[in-house]
């Protein structure tokens, strides 16, 4: 069957790029998109065949209204399913991404020297209520 | 006397090229007052009705279209609706209510823009909002936009307002790159807002480019794509999708699918809500820091309006009558107001539009002849360019726009026109509404939120913009639908949408439109007139279809800023841009930001008003000579 | 089409996925712009071009540089609606969008349907913008080949000779729609006005600096923002034989269409509003351009992908393809409902 054939062919893929992760290479991305041949069937194969895991993490849009970004580990410890909506909650894009977790969603280093800046004169406001 | 050339060339904030040139008398200190009549010149043309000639009709309103990408759905329906009148073929309900949320939508999106991003700054300095304060400037958008939660569902507090200006510091100012800022008139003394007025106009200037790229939605659902969205002669392309989920290769369907019908709705709401919220107390706030702008601007007071906005439910048998056929129930009037006299409205009739070139570049008879007569020939006799000194001249041809007149008099078309028509017929309960808002908002006490201005002063710069805003106003909840109002026993009204989506499984398109075109010898021998009001006024296509090959003999166009933006006529009688600068006092001659103010209100669209040419001076209407023994 | 590319198995990519480093980690801070929103809008962004994910550093570095490369923006024989779908993709609210990053990324230091200068301020605005070099100069509409015959006058100068000057010191030519591209509808039969190309007229001016073309009647918003940002990211992107970034022009609109199948299989639409029409039958009867035309409307589509031409019903009238006003088709007729000539089977 082609869907057969296509979800193999991803799935070849998955592996080698969890192999090579596992080795302590870099995290990877496939780009469903862009993916020859991945029609309706072939993608709920696809779904399917890697399933869902523990963990899912999303990102609201900056007013709040929609999620923007929703990742769901799949069955498969490293494999991460991502897609992206618009702002009318479509799909715009699916990726597949092999990483411990995506990066997308760790803050940055830059953003926690950020925080720890930002967080400086709440703490002294605290120490102003407590002094009163 | 000397008197001091005042020219701005080119006019920006506008659609299409323009150029001004006035005469001030000087005052001695800089500044000056406009004594006479301005020149008004378009300088591009392309000449898209002649292009026209020998094509196939259902073709021409994607041409049409391409006169003004801003205007662009009211061009195009012109065009369809000439052609149906030309083959007397009459559309679905379905049809006219798309065609209606459509031109709606262009009228609120141009509006709204218009104002924001067009006009807004002729009003508002931007470097003043800089030093706003964003407190008060939070204090300030409570008490005038109380309802406008842009701040993640709230109302935006000074942290919002600080940075609104850390984005225009970091973006602009820091960086030494003002972008389409820079070299503005800041600090004219003729800005009269305070710096957190600035700042909150200035922030819904930002915040309304994203409103309008949602808002457009409506039309990317119903014609595909915009500007330019597809029509179609008959009826609507699109049609109700037989699969209700999303299209797919497997599952087929149209845009008019749950998601796409929801999408509508959606933009529907977001104008509704931001006309309510923003637009119109932002319109007052502006016109409560200029209220001596309703002195200045005025023009002869003849007002036109072709009308707009059939109702389809008066339609009685679907496809052999038509919503356009009940001129009584246009939401915009049909009519011709005279010298101010807003106690009657005449009946317009097409057969009294003119055109004349006596100052504009075209050859041969300068005398005024209706569209479908008149000969035209291009014939540029200005200025040199690329020369030193370019200067125009009243006594020459100074345009490549014509001047349209109607029954021989120069006539202003648009928002000011829809609104003292409206108020004129006083007949459907959108008429009376108008006279309410007028009488509250315009007429009535600033202790009611009125700006407390004579009814008369509606002809005026500040007049256009606030009508512009009202008819905004009337159309957004034309469309979403209206609740009732009963302290001014205004009943509801459905609105547009909710009555096509109960309609939704009926036709979108009349074969027959089609059909008939493929047996052209069937066709009836007359000429067809279309028109439609566009967002800046009335708007009318004239075609003649060859009835042995089928094909387009004649094409004319006369509209909105054409009528408004044109050139004198043979008799000498300035257009009405040209009339309405007598009087103006500008501050600063080199910095003619007064001009600007009145030549913005009209909301000028030039690349609408010079399309209008006919190179090769051949008849428009020539009966029985074949289309090719003209073309020669 | 897309069957046919089952045999290429081999194009699926797996690439690196991008880290930001610290620097434009702190610019986004600075612009009040998220950092997640910012990779999801660059993620999609990407995903539509068919760049690889690998390209999102490089295109974040272009989107958040401390200065914005200058664009001067000149209207010619033209109706704005490039610009209108140009302004369609512009957002700032949220700061999440790309196109948001776009205006402030770039310094669009010369539009005269935006700029807040007019007449006189305009015009030595022009001056100053275009005395510097380098600048990335954005021309809509076609220009009359003669600068004597007055079809174009501004501020007392010709279309030619405002564009000569403009072009003068730019770094990149970018002609935005089919009338700057290919002389588009002022060319279109019998060319009233002697309009040509920007192409056409940078030859005649013997003016020779890259050009990129955007066709499209308009271009989709953001294959118009898209090209500028790919560009700045990576200098000039790869061409088509008719200078169009072969990214967005690589491909006909039918290849990409949810109708092809019907194409083949039928049932395809005979009239408008017919049962196949209501479900999505192929359009080609109906005059459909789609298989002679290449444009990413069946992939990116327009408006965050709600819709396009053929979605909505209508068949695609070729308007990124040169002279598509004045195509022959079937039976030597012109015209956008008329089907075109051959067989078109694949």
């Amino acid at each position: 069957m082609r869907e057969e054939k296509v979800v193999r062919h991803v799935l070849l893929q998955v592996e080698a790029a969890l192999d090579q992760l596992g080795k302590g290479g870099s995290p990877s991305t496939i780009d469903l998109r862009q993916v020859p041949g991945l029609e309706a069937k072939a993608y709920q194969l696809l779904k399917s065949r890697l399933g869902s895991g523990e963990v899912s993490a999303s990102i609201a849009t900056s007013d709040g209204v929609a999620e923007t970004v929703r990742a769901a580990e799949t069955a498969f410890s490293g494999v991460w399913w991502i897609t992206h909506h618009n702002g009318a909650g479509d799909t715009v894009t699916e990726q597949i991404e092999i990483c411990p977790f995506p990066a997308i969603f760790a803050a940055h280093p830059e953003e926690i020297r950020d925080s720890a800046v930002r967080l400086g004169p709440l703490c002294n406001q605290n120490a102003e209520v407590e002094a009163s | 006397m000397t008197i001091a050339n005042i020219i701005i060339d080119p006019v920006t904030r506008i659609e299409g090229h323009l150029r001004i040139q006035a005469y001030a008398d000087p005052d001695g200190h800089g500044g000056g007052t406009i004594s006479k009549p301005a020149l008004s010149s378009s300088t591009m043309v392309r000449g898209i009705e002649r292009i026209l000639q020998g094509r196939d009709p259902r073709d021409a309103w994607s041409f049409t279209q391409r006169i003004c990408g801003v205007c662009t759905v009211v061009h195009g329906l012109t065009s369809v609706r000439a052609v149906e009148n030309a083959i007397n073929v009459k559309v679905p309900k379905n049809a006219d209510y798309i065609r209606n949320m459509m031109i709606g939508g262009q009228f609120v999106h141009d509006h709204v823009m218009h104002f924001y991003h067009l006009h807004a700054l002729d009003w508002v300095d931007i470097v003043s909002a800089l030093s706003a304060d964003p407190t008060a400037t939070a204090t300030l958008a409570k008490k005038n936009n109380p309802n406008y939660k842009p701040n993640n569902g709230l109302l935006p507090d000074a942290a919002y307002f600080q940075a609104q200006i850390n984005k225009l510091k970091t973006g602009l100012v820091n960086r030494g790159q003002l972008g389409l800022f820079a070299n503005g008139y800041w600090g004219h003394v003729a800005y009269k807002l305070t710096p957190e007025q600035n700042l909150l106009l200035t922030s819904h200037y930002l915040e309304a480019l994203g409103w309008a790229r949602e808002i457009v939605k409506l039309h990317t659902v119903f014609g595909g794509k915009d500007p330019h969205p597809s029509l179609v002669v008959g009826g609507m392309p699109c049609t109700l999708s037989a699969n209700t989920g999303a299209v797919s290769e497997d599952n087929g369907g149209t845009s008019l699918n749950t998601a796409g019908l929801a999408a509508v709705k959606a933009a529907l709401d977001r104008m509704k809500s931001f006309v309510d919220q923003v637009y119109l107390p932002d319109v007052l706030l502006v016109a409560r820091g200029y209220k001596n702008w309703a002195d200045f601007g005025a023009t002869a007071g003849n007002f036109l309006s072709y009308g707009e906005f059939p109702d389809p439910a008066l339609v009685r048998t679907e496809m052999v009558d038509g919503a356009i056929d009940y001129p009584a129930g246009y939401l915009f009037p049909q009519g011709v107001i005279w010298a101010n006299d807003l106690k009657r409205l005449m009946p317009f009739d097409q057969a009294k539009v003119t055109e004349n070139v006596a100052h504009a570049w075209y050859g041969g008879s300068t005398a005024a002849l209706h569209p479908s007569v008149s000969t035209t020939t291009l014939q540029y006799t200005g200025p040199q360019p690329d020369q030193p000194d370019y200067m125009l001249d009243e006594a020459d041809r100074y345009s490549w726009i014509k001047s349209p007149r109607y029954d021989g008099k120069p006539m202003e078309v648009g928002p000011l026109a829809h609104i003292l028509t409206m108020y004129a017929r006083n007949t459907l309960a959108t008429d009376r509404l108008v006279r309410k808002y007028v009488d509250t908002y315009w007429c009535g006490t600033a202790a009611n939120g009125g700006l407390a201005l004579p009814f008369a002063k509606l002809n005026s710069t500040l007049g256009r913009i606030f009508s512009r805003m009202l008819e905004t106003k009337i159309i957004a909840d034309q469309m979403a639908g209206r609740a009732a109002i009963s302290n001014w026993s205004i009943p509801a009204y459905a609105g547009w949408y909710p009555l096509f989506y109960a309609n939704r499984s009926g036709k979108y398109f009349n074969p027959k439109a089609f059909t008939v075109l493929a047996s052209p010898s069937t066709l009836p021998d007359k000429v067809g007139f279309g028109f439609t009001e566009a967002p800046r006024g009335a708007l009318g296509h004239w075609i003649k279809i060859n009835r042995t090959t089928g094909m387009i003999d004649h094409y004319q166009c006369v509209v909105a800023s054409q009528w408004n933006a044109g050139p004198r006529d043979g008799a000498g009688a300035p257009g009405p841009y040209e009339q309405s600068l007598v009087g103006h006092k500008l501050a600063a001659l080199d910095k003619p930001l007064e001009v600007l103010r009145t030549i913005h209100s009209f909301d000028p669209c030039i690349g609408c008003a010079v399309h209008v040419l006919d190179p090769e001076g051949q008849p428009l209407v020539t009966v029985d000579v074949s289309h090719l023994g003209r073309l020669v | 089409m897309q069957r046919s590319d089952l045999s290429r198995e081999d194009a699926t990519e797996v690439t690196p996925s991008p880290e930001l480093d610290a620097t434009i980690v702190r610019r986004l801070g600075d612009m009040g712009v998220s950092r997640r929103q910012f990779m999801a809008s660059l993620t999609r962004m990407a995903s539509l071009l068919a760049l690889p994910p690998s390209m999102l550093p490089q295109l974040a570095m272009a989107a958040t540089s401390p200065t914005k490369p200058s664009v001067v923006y000149m209207s010619f024989q033209e109706c704005t609606g490039c610009l209108e779908s140009m302004v369609n993709s512009f957002a700032f609210k949220g700061g999440g969008t790309i196109e948001n990053l776009l205006l402030n990324v770039v310094s669009i230091d010369y539009q005269e349907t935006l700029m807040a200068a007019a007449g006189a301020q305009a015009e030595h605005q022009l001056a100053s913008s275009t005395a510097k070099s380098g600048y990335v100069l954005v021309v809509d509409g076609s220009i009359p080949a003669s600068a004597n015959s007055g079809y174009f006058v501004s501020g007392g100068r010709s279309g030619a000779e405002r564009f000569r000057s403009a072009a003068a010191n730019a770094g990149l030519i970018v002609a935005v729609g089919t009338c700057a591209s290919f002389g588009g509808l002022p060319k279109a039969d019998p060319n009233p006005t002697g309009a040509v190309s920007i192409k056409d007229m940078m030859a005649s001016l013997g003016i020779a600096k890259p050009l990129i073309n955007v066709s499209g009647c308009p271009p989709i918003p953001e294959v118009i923002t898209g090209t500028i940002l790919l560009y700045l990211a990576s200098g000039m992107p790869a061409l088509d034989t008719l200078l169009r970034p072969k990214t967005f022009y690589g491909r006909t609109v039918h290849s990409h269409c949810y109708r092809e199948e019907s194409f083949e299989d039928g049932p395809r639409v005979k009239a408008f509003d017919d049962a196949a029409s209501r479900k999505g039958g192929c359009l080609f009867d109906m005059g459909c351009k789609g298989p002679v035309t290449k444009a990413a409307c069946s992939s990116i589509k327009w408006n965050q992908g709600l819709s396009f031409p053929i979605q909505s019903g209508h068949p695609c009238m070729g308007c990124t393809e040169p002279n598509f006003w004045d195509r022959v088709n079937k039976g030597g007729k012109k015209g956008f409902y008329v089907p075109l000539a051959g067989s078109y089977d694949d």
